[in-house]
């Protein structure tokens, strides 16, 4: 039996995979709400779950195991990306609490909106 | 750009309103009296709604954003309607279909002929009994 017991490195990698999943649980658990408004905070939660895939990606220490599910984990939601419209955009600034300002911290040009509508 | 879009949508948005808000208001206000004077309809021009709601603090993550548009429905008219169908979509199919889910307990084996209108009146009901407008307290219809 003792073959089957977990080693020290199979937790740790449970840890990790445990801390990449997170974010996601979080947002989904947002964006399932049905009594608030979740189309506005769309793009934002989205581009944070990007952003945390590519640090998991870049981070030195990680198993291999984990950065190559992160790699296809990043192919398949930026398959999504392109699908968001104007709606969405316009819902974000609609929002008190987002407005303009979160495109403008998070630089987004104009080329690269106009882009984005245009797909 | 984003923004000329917003106010592309934003001008229809105006349009379909202001028609609506010239009737009100010739209602109300009488020509001649001190107070219409006092406080004579200025010619706003609205496209300056969008500028000075963008001009405003963003607000911190705690506020309700369907309240605030409520709370500032006078000052915003155009864009508290715009926001209340913008942000009244649903960003996933998540809350749809939990009642899809709940329709299963309504239509039931020995009920399988409601019509549609029924069954609509019915989630509607449910949804606003048993909904957030419950956990504040109060019904309100």
């Amino acid at each position: 039996m003792e073959n089957y017991v977990f080693t020290e490195n199979d937790w740790n990698i449970f840890v990790q995979i445990c801390v990449f999943l997170k974010p996601f649980k979080e947002v989904t658990t947002i964006m399932s709400g049905s009594t608030y408004p979740t189309l506005s905070t769309t793009v934002p939660l989205y581009n944070s779950l990007v952003d945390h895939i590519e640090d998991t990606i870049n981070m030195g220490d990680i198993e291999q195991i984990i950065s190559d599910a992160a790699e296809e984990c990043k192919t398949k939601l930026l398959g999504y990306y392109n699908k968001t419209n104007n709606a969405c955009l316009i819902a974000t600034v609609l929002d008190p609490r987002l407005k303009l300002r979160y495109y403008r911290d998070n630089d987004w040009g104009d080329d690269l909106i106009s882009n984005i509508q245009q797909v | 750009m984003i923004f000329s879009s917003l106010l592309q949508v934003y001008k229809k948005y105006h349009i379909r309103l202001g028609a609506a808000s010239d009737e009100v208001t010739g209602n109300i206000v009488e020509e001649n009296t001190i107070t219409a004077r006092l406080f004579k309809k200025r010619n706003i021009d609205h496209d300056d709604e969008l500028q000075i709601y963008l001009s405003l603090p963003t607000l911190d993550g705690k506020t309700e954003p369907l309240q605030w548009w409520k709370m500032n429905e006078m000052q915003f008219p155009g864009l508290a309607s715009m926001a209340r169908d913008y942000l009244a979509i649903p960003a996933t199919s998540v809350p749809s279909e939990q009642c899809f889910s709940t329709s299963k307990n309504l239509i039931s084996s020995n009920r399988n002929r409601l019509i549609g209108k029924t069954v609509r009146a019915c989630m509607c009901l449910k949804s606003w009994w048993t909904g957030p407008l419950e956990n504040n307290g109060q019904i309100e219809f």
